[in-house]
């Protein structure tokens, strides 16, 4: 039996006569550092949601450390390991950054049910809050409304939300997305920080995140694995070539 | 002289910590007697501002924090208080049995309900909510036998308060008892939003779909929301039973429903003192303007909405805030 972090087989989506997914397979090994790439509209982020659980797929299965997690609500898959993050932003912006993350940690357990425990008294919770925002940079923050952070810092955010579950696999969807130059920077470092044991699956655009963070790389175009393999090979292959000299030279 | 020691100063220093947890019930229950001593003529009014706090409560509970929006609370209302009253006249007349049974009711309508109601987003799961209340309106208003119809269910003097107060006809016992427990719904509800539980309900209602993702049971948790709402409201409704001896079909009409609405926005939705603050409002303009102009008296709450929705985020409640934090402000510079 297979104990890969997350496994897809034989993944298919359509949406009426439109093939979103046809028939993808990949694994995602225990500390995977993989990416996903391919152009706009080749049905990353629609791969994402089928292994999260946010659509069902149409044929296929989704197995989680070995399970098949197929019909597994989203919510349980997520409780399981299996966290992401978003390629727009969700955060609960009226809240401070250290109560995103207090809302983060209390799901995964049980504790979302206590009710007369206030927040604040629920045993650890706080020195884990302390412990999150350490690992992200973000303690001189913690009182700060996320609304109030610059865009780079909410992407750090949404980081930090996504391994409150302490995930055994984690998507990491466009992280840098919108995010200018200059502040890219402390979200690689915090990708590069990532714990060894923790598979992830970088969606990404942007050619130069990719291959200082994947070792390997699956191409997706028009919803099927055109490849797979190492950076090396990726970038020598000519189709992956044409695909990104040819139309997205200049656009991003 | 006592020597004061660390021990004592940080004993001291805990007891006010904790003393202090409870101020905002301290601070309600003495609105409370002063509206009593305010008004000592009209306790059957001043009784009936009680309840419409407690039903507001129980809406800002569902909508100001789980954000399900509803146009038929008065459903969860209607139904505790019919059941509190058939309960009442049928099995037992003993007021606090009464109020549990309101709860009861008025939890298991909202929970089953609940799979209706949730699932569905906006203007859909607003309608459905409307419907449920109109489709309860109807069968009360066709089960005469049990309910009275349209003449309403004759009430039944609760029996004695703890076996010990007797309820008068000038409505003291029923303004104190009605008081006080508004005053532990209050303080229930305020450890709620302030739990685990109430940051949950505040996270689904900001982004459901980030809920799903950190792996909250988004469905479950909020069911399990609009049946507390709807233990409240059928408290709410149980006392209206139990105070005013008559439970009307008003009582789960489609005016009620808004009513309670307006009193949350005209107060501030989110904040439970919103709830307090805006259906004492209401009932106050309600009964003076009423008195003045029986007929023109939604005009005054019609201004004061427009006022309020337009200038106020937040309701007076908010406002209030903001001008002690102003006051504050300027005071300090």
């Amino acid at each position: 039996m297979s104990s890969a972090a997350l496994q897809v087989k034989g993944l298919c989506k359509t949406f009426g006569a439109l093939n979103v997914t046809s028939n993808v397979d990949l694994t995602l090994e225990v500390g995977a550092r993989s990416a996903l790439i391919g152009p706009n509209g080749a049905g990353k982020t629609t791969l994402i949601n089928l292994m999260t659980g946010a659509l069902q797929p149409t044929a296929g299965e989704v197995r989680l450390g070995g399970q098949d997690v197929t019909r597994v609500p989203q919510a349980q898959r997520a409780r399981r390991g299996l966290a992401r993050t978003f390629q727009i932003t969700r955060l609960f912006r009226s809240l401070t950054v250290a109560d995103n993350i207090r809302m983060g940690i209390l799901q995964r357990a049980d504790a979302r049910w206590g009710i007369f425990r206030p927040t604040r008294a629920v045993p650890g919770l706080d020195e884990e809050v302390d412990n999150t925002l350490r690992l992200l940079n973000l303690t001189d923050r913690a009182a700060r409304k996320v609304s109030e952070l610059a865009y780079g810092e909410q992407r750090l955010v949404e980081l930090a939300l996504a391994l409150c579950l302490k995930p055994r696999v984690l998507l990491l969807d466009e992280p840098a997305a919108g995010v200018p130059q200059s502040e890219s920077e402390v979200i690689v470092r915090a990708v590069e920080q990532l714990p060894k044991d923790l598979a992830v699956l970088l969606i990404e655009h942007d050619m130069d995140l990719v291959f200082r963070l994947a070792k390997d790389i699956t191409v997706l175009v028009a919803g099927a694995v055109l490849m797979q393999g190492s950076p090396q090979d990726v970038a020598s292959d000519k189709r992956v070539q044409a695909l990104y000299l040819g139309d997205s030279h200049g656009s991003h | 002289m006592a020597i004061t020691t660390i021990d004592a100063v940080v004993a001291r220093s805990d007891r006010k910590a904790r003393s202090s947890e409870l101020l905002p019930e301290i601070a309600l229950l003495l609105a409370g007697a002063a509206l009593y001593f305010a008004m000592p003529e009209d306790l059957g009014f001043a009784t009936r501002i009680l309840i419409a706090a407690l039903f507001a409560l129980s809406l800002d509970f569902v909508l100001g924090f789980a954000g399900i929006v509803t146009l038929g609370h008065a459903a969860l209302f209607g139904v505790g208080a019919y059941s509190a009253g058939i309960f009442g006249l049928k099995v037992a007349p003993d007021p606090v049995l009464g109020l549990l049974i309101g709860a009861f009711a008025g939890a298991v309508v909202a929970l089953a309900s609940a799979p209706l109601v949730l699932r569905s987003h906006g203007l859909t799961s607003v309608m459905i909510t409307l419907a449920i209340a109109q489709l309860l309106h109807e069968i009360a208003s066709k089960a005469r036998k049990l309910t009275g119809g349209d003449d309403g269910l004759p009430g039944v003097l609760p029996s004695k308060l703890l076996g010990q107060f007797e309820f008068d006809f000038l409505g003291k016992t029923g303004y104190w008892y009605a008081l006080v427990v508004v005053v532990i719904c209050f303080a229930i509800l305020r450890r709620l939003v302030h739990s685990p539980f109430g940051l949950t309900c505040i996270g689904i209602r900001e982004d459901r779909v980030r809920m799903l993702a950190l792996g909250s049971p988004v469905m479950k948790h909020l069911s399990i929301a609009y049946m507390i709402g709807g233990a409240f409201a059928g408290v709410a409704g149980a006392l209206s039973a139990q105070i005013t001896q008559v439970v009307g079909l008003n009582s789960l009409s489609f005016s009620h429903s808004a009513e309670v609405l307006v009193m949350l926005v005209l107060g501030g939705i989110g904040r439970l003192w919103g709830a307090v603050a805006g259906a004492a409002v209401f009932m106050l303009v309600h009964h003076y303007a009423a008195a003045a102009d029986p007929l023109r008296w939604m005009l005054v709450i019609g201004i004061l909405l427009l006022v309020v929705v337009l200038a106020m985020p937040g309701g007076l409640w908010g406002g209030a805030e903001r001008l002690v934090q102003m006051l504050r402000a300027r005071s300090k510079s």
